[in-house]
């Protein structure tokens, strides 16, 4: 009786979450006898499959034969801007750089990207807020006579009012609407500017104008309605809306005058023409961003700004490490994928960074000088890639001691897509805080007890190779007089084995089919705005061999992904 | 634009009603009509990780207990309250649920009802999570007395939400308001977009003639967008237009609200300069200027309906004001490095912000009236004890007077669904209804609860 969000969730995406969250490693390797207590089985997603990849199992190389068009993507719901997309919107439509989303209420988390259009309901507040915003955005253009001669580009004395105000209209109203006006939609927009300008003054009405496209669906919402051939119920997407999917894949952002150029002129229909809009994209500053963004998100560092350290136990870090450490992650991330075109190996493995002054004090590092990040190559028997970065070692530790669960649950959840159930029920394990006890002992009967080395098994010895870090990211030998101990285990997936230490950690992981293909699962769900479903298989391993032909490339991949089936093609509700 | 006129009907509801208990304390308990006056307000109070069970609860009969240690910050509010022992979250059991205990209390905790599969949280389709599978008790009652209010309801929340992995978004483990099944609403996060919303009109609002101009530029904006809406809806397929409706059914709810009249006591509160609202240490200033904005927006008739929530079910965050520095969750579950004693700590401070949320609604104004007097306060959270994630003899208060709650009474029950408290409050609020949320774990109100 109840539906899964109502109307708004397609059966495949149901289908389609355990394809995204979990692979079936854990359960056929031991995650059951506490599964079975719990009267709790890790199931086979039910329903139709479209061959033995659909059913999501990242590790697996090749998919069976795909059956009738199963290339086609999923009826997929029409998405809204995110935050994040609405700023950067305005920033490029109004030149408004006041990052107005953010004060829009929170998006839900979905996808884990906050952009899902399966997740995107609609509240009171959500409108209010929109007329608000669009309230608040129109004004500071409006009262700013230089933004507004440059919005209406047009001499009002010589013209007059009416023809100058078509002008704006059709001009600002296909940027808003990223294509060309309708007549409707001219003679709508026409209609709202001569109504409050037959009571108020032409600021205000041109104001009244941005307002109504800015609250309008085709502003908020990423409408797509080329239709199909006859006959059929997959639709190849018409010139503009592939020029907009290009831009929020790439930028997060509406497409530039030369993309809406291309896609005026028809210059958006070969792979070629396709390809080399995406190229350009890609070299543009905004594209860079947009990878900062995915990683932050990615690895849970969204709000490590705001942790604050018990400084009886810390005494001595910045007092904006959060904001620090970010800002390293941030320039490593952008570093390694497009100063160095480099793959998920280096940024799982490369000990290069940033620094500045105070980060270096708290990496150990000597003479780097001033508040100037610049580039620091760490020990690289202490530090590899970005698990081993401060910024998330620090975010995924909470408390005074380290943290091994959470630190293996991290990487089996975002590097291996496999997440372990959570803890059943009524359960009290209280982790004994004895000084004398080192992390690995303190955390002990998740290995003696059946019930819970049943799944921490999967978590702990991963966790293990971290211990080297306190608690905030430092490297440390000795815990409490005792010394570290950073031998673990990985088990399951395609590189297990015993390891001892980060480097050895991050090193396996590098090579691992399974991490490279849930990375792949990661970029689709950001890009996309969605999750996979078993439609997704041909485009899915399209971006696999795509990412693996190019040395594992990211930016490879990010250009895989503007050439997918998922990509270029939408199903049509019949 | 303020009018006196709906304020001086205000009063004389307000009057019979405080008559009610006196003149129906003599008729049999069923003939009573235990429904709030057409003014009275709903407000829920939610700070999670529940409360050291012998700490909380007290012990005595029903009128002669002693307040607790951790219910001491109450005390001045003693007779206005009701203290529940016994109530259990029973609809988080049900077999249908999914995702952790966390935030299956706070998918039922307003809802009685259950959290299905989702895709939220971990593993497979198990145990993954949505959002609650039915409507929460504030938003039911919004949708029945919130009409003519210029905000349906008000969401406030404050250090929120504290778990990095919920990536600043809306999620299971830190929503508890549900406009219908799986739908949450989203809280507004920042008391000064909050302030801005509520008062930033009435603030700058200049003279009369001037805010009747906006509001006719309200108008003529929202009417066009309406247009665009419908228009785009019917090229789009069902699903996707059924999408716009739901968004456009919320435009329509703001446009209808646009020329709210304001209460008369009603005056912008000053919000003070503006501080960094998100950090931890910002808690008990950020908490209390939402508590602030909550109250002057029931006194304005803003609203009639709010939910202030601390934090999220992940409580993440320290209370360094306290002494205590690791995160509250830590306490909860006594990891390396905290106590016991911490976690006590915790709720009674949160026990005295909600004195401080009473005190603001007890405050007397000229005319002798109270805000109180006809709102209902409920605090809940979304576990007893989070050490084993029990959900039995939950911590549950009301307070105030709204539907005569016969206050001063510590009442005990069985291990009974906490559904026939939700049914209680709905039924004080008017609405006509023998369950709340699932069906199976109501029973019916609780007798005696209001008088």
């Amino acid at each position: 009786m109840l539906s899964f969000l109502g109307a708004s969730l397609t059966a495949s995406a149901v289908q389609a979450q355990p394809a995204l969250r979990r692979r079936g490693v854990s359960r056929r390797l031991g995650c059951e006898p506490y599964l079975a207590v719990l009267g709790l089985a890790c199931g086979e997603p039910e329903g139709p499959r479209v061959g033995a990849g659909a059913s999501g199992a990242v590790s697996e190389g090749v998919a069976a034969v795909p059956q009738l068009d199963a290339c086609a993507p999923p009826l997929v719901p029409m998405r809204r801007l995110s935050r994040q997309e609405y700023s950067s919107t305005l920033r490029d439509l109004l030149g408004d750089t006041t990052r107005p989303g953010d004060a829009l209420p929170p998006d839900e988390r979905g996808n884990g990207f906050g952009n899902d259009s399966a997740f995107q309901s609609v509240s009171e507040l959500l409108a209010e807020s929109y007329a608000r915003l669009a309230e608040e955005a129109a004004l500071r253009v409006t009262r700013d006579p230089t933004r507004l001669a440059e919005l209406l580009a047009c001499d009002v004395a010589q013209l007059g009012e009416l023809a100058c105000v078509e002008r704006f209209i059709e001009h600002f109203g296909a940027r808003a609407y990223r294509r060309p006006l309708t007549g409707d939609e001219r003679t709508r927009l026409l209609g709202v500017f001569a109504d409050v300008r037959s009571y108020d003054g032409l600021e205000s009405a041109l104001g009244a104008v941005i307002e109504v496209t800015l609250q309008s669906p085709q502003f908020l919402y990423r409408i797509e309605e080329t239709p199909p051939a006859a006959g059929t119920e997959v639709a190849r997407l018409g010139a503009f809306e592939l020029a907009s999917r290009l831009s929020y894949l790439l930028w997060g952002s509406m497409p530039d005058e030369e993309l809406f150029r291309a896609a005026g002129a028809g210059e958006l229909e070969t792979p070629e023409q396709l390809q080399a809009q995406a190229q350009r994209m890609l070299e543009h500053p905004e594209a860079r961003a947009r990878v900062r963004d995915f990683h932050g998100l990615l690895f849970g560092l969204e709000g490590l700004e705001q942790v604050r350290r018990s400084p009886s136990a810390f005494p001595e870090l910045p007092q904006n490490l959060g904001a620090l450490l970010r800002e390293e992650t941030s320039r490593f991330v952008e570093d390694v994928v497009f100063e160095q075109g480099g793959g998920l190996s280096a940024l799982l493995t490369s000990p290069q960074t940033f620094l500045n002054q105070e980060l270096a004090g708290f990496y150990g590092v000597p003479d780097v000088q001033g508040a100037e990040f610049r580039p620091v190559s760490l020990d690289e028997h202490r530090r590899a890639g970005i698990l081993t970065h401060g910024a998330v070692m620090n975010a995924h530790t909470p408390g005074v001691t380290s943290h091994p669960v959470l630190r293996g649950l991290l990487v089996r959840s975002v590097l291996l897509c496999d997440p372990p159930p959570d803890p059943p029920p009524g359960i009290v394990f209280i982790v004994p805080s004895d000084p004398g006890l080192s992390t690995r002992e303190r955390y002990g009967l998740h290995r003696s007890s059946d019930l819970c080395a049943g799944c921490h098994q999967f978590m702990d010895p991963l966790g293990f190779g971290f211990e080297n870090y306190d608690p905030v990211g430092r490297w440390r030998e000795h815990e409490g007089g005792l010394p570290i101990d950073a031998s673990g285990e990985i088990v399951g997936t395609d590189v297990a084995g015993p390891f001892v230490g980060p480097r050895e950690l991050a090193e396996r992981l590098a090579q691992s089919e399974t991490v490279a293909n849930c990375y792949v699962e990661q970029w689709f769900a950001y890009g996309y705005g969605r999750v996979t479903t078993p439609e997704d298989m041909c485009s899915r391993d399209q971006l696999r061999q795509a990412f693996r032909a190019g040395d594992q490339r990211i930016t490879d991949l990010i250009l895989a992904l503007t050439e997918t089936d998922a990509f270029l093609r939408r199903r049509v509700e019949p | 634009m303020l009018k006196t006129t709906g304020r001086r009907s205000f009063l004389m509801a307000g009057s019979s009603l405080l008559a009610l208990p006196l003149l129906e304390s003599a008729l049999p308990r069923s003939a009573r009509a235990a429904t709030a006056a057409a003014d009275s307000c709903f407000l829920v109070f939610f700070a999670p990780g529940g409360r050291v069970e012998t700490l909380w609860h007290p012990s005595g009969g029903e009128t002669g207990f002693e307040l607790p240690d951790q219910l001491t910050p109450l005390s001045a509010f003693r007779e206005e309250l009701v203290i529940f022992s016994g109530l259990a979250l029973h609809s988080s059991r049900d077999p249908r649920n999914r995702g952790h205990s966390h935030s299956r209390g706070m998918g039922t905790l307003l809802t009685g009802s259950y959290v299905p599969f989702g895709p939220y949280e971990t593993c497979d389709k198990e145990t993954t999570s949505g959002f609650a599978a039915g409507p929460s008790i504030d938003q039911e009652i919004a949708r029945a007395i919130g009409r003519g209010t210029r905000f349906r309801s008000l969401e406030l929340a404050t250090r929120w939400p504290t778990d990095t992995r919920d990536r600043g978004t809306v999620a299971p483990t830190n929503c508890i308001n549900f406009s219908a099944p799986e739908t949450p609403v989203p809280c507004e996060t920042d008391p000064f977009r909050a302030y801005q919303r509520l008062f930033g009109d009435l603030a700058g609002s200049g003279s009369t003639a001037q805010s009747s101009d906006r509001l006719r530029r309200r108008r003529s904006v929202l009417d066009a967008v309406q247009g665009e809406y419908a228009s785009v809806a019917g090229r789009l397929g069902s699903r996707d237009r059924a999408k716009l409706e739901a968004h456009l059914d919320q435009i329509r709810s703001v446009e209808l609200r646009l020329g709210s009249a304001l209460g008369y006591g009603c005056a912008a509160p000053d919000p003070g300069a503006r501080f960094d609202h998100t950090t931890d240490e910002a808690l008990p200033r950020a908490g209390r200027l939402m508590m602030d904005l909550m109250v002057m927006a029931l006194e304005c008739g803003l609203t009639r309906v709010g939910t202030i929530q601390f934090s999220d079910s992940q409580a993440h965050n320290a209370f360094p004001w306290l002494g205590l520095h690791e995160d509250h969750h830590s306490y909860q579950h006594a990891t390396a490095g905290t106590t016991p004693e911490g976690l006590a700590a915790i709720t009674r401070w949160y026990m005295g912000e909600l004195a401080y949320l009473l005190g603001r609604l007890g405050e007397v104004r000229p005319d002798g009236s109270r805000l109180l007097d006809r709102t209902l306060v409920l605090y809940g959270s979304e576990i007893a004890l989070a050490e084993n994630h029990d959900q039995s003899n939950m911590p549950f208060l009301l307070a105030g007077k709204a539907a005569g709650l016969r206050g001063g009474r510590h009442l005990r029950y069985p291990d009974v669904a906490h559904n026939d408290l939700l049914i209680s409050i709905a039924r004080a609020f008017g609405l006509e209804q023998n369950t709340f949320g699932l069906p199976e774990y109501s029973s019916g109100p609780l007798p005696g609860l209001f008088g």
